[in-house]
């Protein structure tokens, strides 16, 4: 290349290098990051016809010190009002002055009443706004989303990572189905399924105790118990208890990993971890009746035995058989309460649509109100493999 | 074929990456903003179909790289109907590239501004990304081929891992099935709609006699229409499978799976593979200016010349993009899924010129013994 041709050449990158830098594209519509509050935790409430948005933003200068301390308070709350879920971020700048940044929210908590106007009105803001993150985990309170934010836990951790991570948990070690922000605007986009969301709530304080110097304070303030179950439509219609929340995460094939008690009074108590679940939901198209088969299998650990009056022999089947029936129990309360709700909570018509895409046509519409008459049948396979630190000589 | 010549040529694998990057922005730029998406079985049906409907279109690409690697189509139009069916070609050419590089420029600027910067003037956003563009295309073919060879690879790192991050949320359950009415309208029409966003297609019987060998044009057009169908199966299949509808449903579905993926502490990678989506964005735009400067060549010879008129519609396409970001309805009207345009130009004119080709090289035999179809192989480039 000749000198001169490669001397223009040079020129002209430098030059348009050093005209990028004045590209005004990042610059006129920034914030800095100490105008910006990073929020952690969303929550939505209804009163008076408007929604009340609670932020429970990271604020590092609550320490008092230049350092993060494992035990320093980081978070504060903020609330704002508006009309609309959008009005109320917008109007979130004026409560105190920061843009709301929500790239990094982690946990979305709907009060009972603003749950009762909808979960789209509640939710699709930040289903549309592309800094919100989508993974983040929605929760469901029975009372107010505020007090579930201001919650404190002892651990130091900010309460909103504590919050995400027992409603994770709680679905990964089978207790309670979790759900993200995308999942719920999935199912309240497709119009014709509902869905379960965990219950948080306040743990009652024990009023009891008699001096501070004896007071531990909790690890948590809130616990998971229950689950909050969302008409197609996404209004809330009812509450699934412990067991139907458990048999919920089975026949959603949810159920990865979990533990389960066997309890026979005066004769043994025995802990079983199942390490390996497998889960199949098929739908029994007849002509005249729709119903469902739900077949289990799993591996498990015998983790704890404790016997009372009780001889080892033949334990392992025992043991294995009682779980097979707690499951199936499990299953049908959950059944049982779904119908009762004449709710879709299981994406039921998504398998009736997989196995047979003109019935699913067919009853599309009315399918809900006719959950009642469908009938749930399971079979269970419990396999007991392995047997922890400890084996006793079952027989 | 001297030493000088050579380094002006791309090899075959490197125009397939090139071809695949430019492929890609327009596959991972679908929205429904701008038409109606298919989705579940019907997508997936619709992709594999046009892959092989697109193969077909390869056929006068081989006829024409094997009897005359040395012309583009438009010097085939040149010696099959005389200077005015080669200033028609290449007036056609220039006006479907003018489209699509206004297309593609706002396209970028609409996705800029829906995701990344929702306040930012879209003025702002293409003046740099312009400028830069015609700095590039003024390096030649060479030098963005060589550019995108190493972005292909990360590129396609980057969807791997989107894909296996996606893979604990996929559920088989979320790809609904074909309906039971219209179930082959819709996959044709979703086959029809894949093959009028290929543009490459006819890109690629402009370039051929670029590459150092152009005999293995086909084997490169081959290899692109492959990696490109089964990176859309994979890519959909993903998407479907962890959204359902409700990902195609989206703005940017491609994005929307970006999103919501995460990999224990890495989150939000969905910013990590915009950066590379925007390069997506550039060597589609840098192809079709390059090819756009090429076109021009036909009309005027003289470079100093040629280079003021280019500067001068330059100027146009911006304008015209300008236009068209702040236009999207416009965008929408212009934005067809009849796959009519892309069959004329990729396949219809070039088998009809190869006809044309061989008609006449028979009359000259006939005519003059000693004349070969020889006389037609020329570099043309």
């Amino acid at each position: 290349m000749k000198p001169i041709r490669r001397k223009r050449r040079m020129v002209l990158l430098w030059a348009l290098t050093v005209s990028l830098l004045f590209s005004c594209t990042g610059c006129l519509s920034s914030t800095p990051l100490s105008r910006q509050s990073i929020v952690q935790a969303i929550g939505i409430d209804y009163e008076n016809g408007a929604y009340t948005l609670s932020f429970q933003i990271f604020s590092p200068s609550e320490s008092g010190g230049s350092n993060i301390g494992a035990s320093a308070d980081n978070a504060k709350q903020i609330t704002s009002t508006g009309k609309t879920v959008s009005e109320a971020m917008a109007n979130s700048v004026l409560v105190q002055g920061k843009r709301m940044f929500t790239g990094q929210n982690r946990v979305i908590v709907i009060g009972k009443a603003a749950a009762e106007q909808g979960l789209l009105s509640a939710l699709g803001y930040f289903g549309g706004d592309p800094s919100t993150s989508r993974n983040a985990q929605v929760l469901f309170s029975q009372t107010t989303a505020s007090e579930i934010l201001g919650a404190k836990g002892n651990q130091g951790i900010l309460p909103a990572e504590m919050l995400e991570q027992i409603a994770e948990n709680a679905g990964q070690h089978g207790k309670i189905p979790n759900a993200k922000l995308f999942e719920v605007l999935k199912a309240a986009d497709e119009d014709d399924k509902g869905i379960l969301l965990p219950v948080i709530a306040q743990i009652p304080q024990d009023s009891q105790s008699e001096s501070s110097a004896e007071q531990i304070d909790p690890v948590s303030a809130v616990h998971l118990t229950q689950a909050a179950a969302f008409t197609k439509d996404g209004f809330f219609c009812g509450i699934f208890d412990e067991e139907e929340s458990r048999g919920a995460l089975w026949l959603l094939n949810d159920m990865h990993h979990t533990k389960l008690t066997i309890s026979v009074p005066k004769q043994y108590t025995a802990a079983l971890e199942l390490y390996e679940v497998n889960t199949t939901l098929s739908p029994i198209l007849e002509e005249d009746n729709i119903s469902f088969h739900l077949t289990i299998s799993c591996r498990a650990s015998l983790t704890e035995t404790v016997l009372m009056d009780s001889s080892a022999a033949h334990l392992t089947e025992d043991i294995a058989a009682r779980a097979q029936a707690l499951i199936a129990d499990e299953c049908d309360a959950a059944w049982t309460r779904a119908s009762a709700l004449s709710t879709d909570l299981f994406r039921l018509k998504d398998h009736i649509m997989q196995k047979d895409t003109a019935r699913y046509e067919q009853i599309k519409s009315m399918f809900d109100e006719t959950l009642s008459d469908c009938l749930l049948t399971t079979s269970v396979t419990v396999t007991i493999d392995r047997y922890g630190k400890e084996y006793l000589p079952f027989s | 074929m001297n030493a000088n010549a050579r380094t002006h040529r791309i090899s075959a694998p490197q125009l397939l990456m090139l071809l695949f990057l430019s492929r890609m922005f327009s596959v991972l730029n679908i929205s429904p903003v701008f038409g109606t998406l298919q989705s579940g079985m019907t997508l997936l049906l619709g992709t594999l179909i046009s892959f092989f409907l697109q193969c077909a279109f390869l056929f006068p690409l081989w006829l024409l790289s094997r009897r005359y690697p040395g012309k583009t189509l438009i010097g085939c139009a040149g010696d099959a109907g005389g200077e005015w069916l080669k200033k028609g070609a290449a007036l056609l050419f220039l006006l479907m590239f003018f489209i699509q590089i206004c297309g593609s420029l706002s396209a970028f600027s609409f996705f800029m501004t829906a995701i990344v910067f929702p306040k930012a003037s879209s003025i702002l956003l293409l003046i740099p990304f312009f400028l830069v563009l015609i700095l590039c295309v003024r390096w030649g073919l060479e030098s963005f081929s060589r550019a995108a060879a190493i972005f292909f690879w990360l590129f396609l790192l980057s969807t791997a891992s989107i894909c296996l991050c996606a893979i604990p949320n996929t559920d088989l359950l979320n790809i609904t099935p074909l309906p039971t009415q219209g179930a082959f309208g819709g996959i044709f029409s979703a086959a029809l709609g894949e093959i009028s966003k290929n543009g490459e297609l006819y890109c690629l019987l402009l370039l051929y006699p670029s590459l150092r060998t152009p005999q293995k044009a086909v084997h490169s057009g081959f290899w692109f229409l492959l990696l490109t169908c089964v990176f859309m199966l994979v890519t959909q299949t993903v998407i479907l499978s962890v959204l359902s509808d409700f990902g195609m449903e989206q703005t940017y579905p491609y994005y929307a799976l970006a999103s919501v993926v995460d990999l224990s502490v890495l989150q939000r990678l969905d910013s990590f593979h915009m950066s590379l989506w925007i390069v997506c964005a550039f060597f589609r735009s840098l192809l079709y200016v390059f090819l756009f400067k090429k076109c021009l060549g036909t009309f005027v010879i003289k470079k100093k010349a040629r280079a003021v008129l280019f500067y001068s519609l330059a100027v146009l396409l911006f304008f015209g993009s300008v236009f068209l970001a702040d236009h999207p309805q416009v965008v929408r009207a212009l934005n067809t899924s009849t796959a009519i345009v892309p069959t004329l130009l990729a396949f219809v004119f070039p088998l009809v010129l190869f006809i044309l080709l061989k008609r006449k090289e028979k009359r000259n035999e006939t005519n003059s013994p000693q004349k070969t179809h020889g006389a037609l192989m020329g570099a043309d480039r």
